[in-house]
Formats: C-alpha cells, sequence, structure tokens
C-alpha cells in the first residue's frame, strides 16, 4: 500500500486567509499573510501580533472580520449565536466579550503565520 | 456499571449540545444508565437523589458550566463549589462535566472532597452553530467527549479514557483542518483540546488508575 504523503502545513490555510490582515503598519495599511509571505526573506515584516497595543489590536481584528468570507457560526455562552456581523457588533461596542473575539482573531493569526513558517 | 445521565436544556445553546449527546451518545450506553435527567427532569434534588442512590457511578453532564457551579433546568445550583457535603453525593463517582468553566474550580473541589476522577473544561467550550454550512464538523467537537464516556463506560481507567479522548482530538483537529475554510473553527477545536482537564493533566482532577467497574 502507498504511503500517503501528509498534507503540507501551509496547504492547510483557509484560502481567504492569506488576503486578511495579519498585522498593521506604521501608515495604517495592512499587511496580509500574503504579503508577509513574499516579504518573509527579506524580514521587513516583524510579527508580533501579541504584543502590539489593546487599540491596534482591536483595529486588527475589525479589519480582519470585515473582510473575512469564510467565519464560522459558533455559539457564544451569553450571547448566542455569533457570525461575522455580531463579532463585528461585539468588538464594536466594547462588550464583554470583545477581549475574547480579539483574542480569537490573533490566535487565528498565529496558527496561520506558524503554518507558514513551518518545514513540513 | 452505572451512569447517571444529565442534559439540563434550558435555552439554544444547551439544547444543542444535550441534543447532539442524545442522538449520539445515549443510545451507545443506555442500557448501562440508572438515571437520566433531562429538560425539566433535570432538577437539583431529584439529580442529587440519584446520587445519593447510585453508587460508584459515571455522573456525565451537560449544560452551562461556571467556574464554581453547574445549574439545573431551573437555574438553582445542583453543585457549587462551597457545598461542603460534595462527598455524600460524588464520593464514589468519576464525574464528567460537558460544560463550559467548570473544570477551573468545581472540578478539582470535587476531586477534593472525595471525587474519584474528573474530566470537564476551564473555558468556554466551542461548537459550530447549525446555521453554518459547515455544521456537519459538529462531531469532530463532539467526539472526544463521546469516546470518554464510552470507553469509561467500557471499564478503561481515568488514564486511559482521557488519552483516548486526547487522540480524539488530535483525529479532530486533522480533519478540521484539513477540511473547514473557517480559520476559526481551527482555532476553536484547539482551545475545547487545550481547556480540556483530566487526570492526566493535573492531580487535582483525581486518580488516573480510577474506574467504575468497582461496583461490579
Amino acid at each position: 500500500m502507498p504511503i500517503q504523503k501528509k498534507k503540507p502545513e501551509r496547504n492547510k490555510i483557509p484560502k481567504d486567509q492569506w488576503n486578511l490582515a495579519i498585522g498593521i503598519d506604521e501608515n495604517g495599511d495592512a499587511i496580509t499573510l500574503e504579503d508577509y509571505d513574499l516579504n518573509q526573506k527579506k524580514r521587513i515584516i516583524p510579527f508580533q501580533a501579541d504584543s502590539i497595543p489593546e487599540v491596534a489590536k482591536k483595529q486588527l481584528a475589525l479589519n480582519r472580520l470585515e473582510n473575512v468570507k469564510n467565519y464560522g457560526v459558533f455559539r457564544l455562552p451569553g450571547v448566542g449565536k455569533v457570525d461575522r456581523e455580531k463579532a463585528i457588533e461585539l468588538i464594536k461596542e466594547d462588550s464583554e466579550h470583545a477581549k475574547y473575539l480579539i483574542q480569537l482573531e490573533l490566535k487565528t493569526i498565529d496558527l496561520m503565520v506558524q503554518r507558514l513558517n513551518s518545514k513540513e | 456499571m452505572s451512569i447517571i445521565y444529565i442534559d439540563v436544556k434550558n435555552d439554544e445553546d444547551s439544547i444543542q449540545i444535550g441534543d447532539y449527546r442524545k442522538q449520539h451518545l445515549y443510545y451507545k450506553i443506555h442500557s448501562d444508565v440508572v438515571a437520566v435527567y433531562e429538560s425539566n427532569g433535570a432538577l437539583a434534588s431529584a439529580i442529587k437523589n440519584g446520587c445519593t442512590y447510585q453508587a460508584e457511578a459515571l455522573f456525565t453532564f451537560s449544560g452551562h458550566g461556571h467556574f464554581d457551579y453547574i445549574n439545573d433546568f431551573g437555574y438553582t445550583k445542583i453543585f457549587d463549589k462551597d457545598d461542603n457535603d460534595l462527598v455524600s453525593y460524588l464520593g464514589d463517582k468519576i464525574v464528567h462535566l460537558h460544560a463550559c468553566f467548570a473544570g477551573d474550580s468545581l472540578g478539582p473541589q470535587m476531586v477534593s472532597q472525595g471525587c474519584k476522577a474528573f474530566f470537564g473544561y476551564n473555558d468556554y467550550f466551542k461548537a459550530p452553530h447549525e446555521d453554518d454550512p459547515d455544521y456537519h464538523l459538529i462531531s469532530y467537537f463532539m467526539q472526544p467527549d463521546e469516546t470518554l464516556v464510552i470507553e469509561l463506560n467500557n471499564g478503561v481507567t481515568a488514564a486511559t479514557a482521557a488519552n483516548m479522548a486526547i487522540m480524539e482530538y488530535e483525529n479532530s483537529i486533522d480533519a478540521i483542518d484539513n477540511s473547514s475554510q473557517n480559520g476559526n473553527y481551527h482555532v476553536f477545536i484547539r482551545e475545547n483540546r487545550d481547556a480540556f482537564c483530566h487526570p492526566n493533566r493535573d492531580s487535582k482532577y483525581g486518580d488516573k488508575s480510577a474506574t467504575i467497574l468497582m461496583a461490579v
């Protein structure tokens, strides 16, 4: 039986994630995962999503949510159904769930960059 | 072998998980279920009575969880971290709470009062909503807990059941990574795995060698 080849990590990145912001540059422009991939060798884009100020985290999360095509609908206790529009609303109004939803975007960025940098 | 089976279904969130368990888990274990509490039958007093009469059982629960307590159908606390009589209900049991947060404080307190082993989550338990086109992926989110209950019911030790659930998590992560275009689902399944509390993770979750075969 032929050995099944393992899918390379970068092939597990959902299509629309390539065009989503993983950072915002000093001019306020979005740096996408694709930009990061293209410029990775030059190391011109520092990637430290978690170390950026809270305001920038919120801006980054909103930028991603406004552009994402595939945002899995889920349930959040105390809120109920959360889709892309609801997530934007909760973050904009600084609800008690905003912190988690922003953190979720940062974790998604982290996972996608990890895959991009994986040797597998 | 006996199982105390509880699905507190008092809002849309808990109905989704409870109904899923009923359709996919209950029929696999029903012959060993000695007491079932669902919907408006899932009341704290009835559940506590059931615990008193059933020794050496697996207590498996779905519903809303909090750091310190779990509620019944009418939002009365069933068990609270500050209760000092947990041992009289759970002292000889393995407890599985398919609920958010209760692994944080309530679980360790149950163990410190004599519960043999505890399984649960110390964060939100995330799952796809039925309105999502990828709702069928919910099976990957539910499979680890399903395997856990089935294996404990088969009489394996808490340590073995935990390992099998963790293996299911790795399978589920692989499946979601390869089949879902929803980036947030890729994160959710990992968050659930990381929030999963069990005796192999920390002794505050009980005895790795615990089983529910002891009463046989």
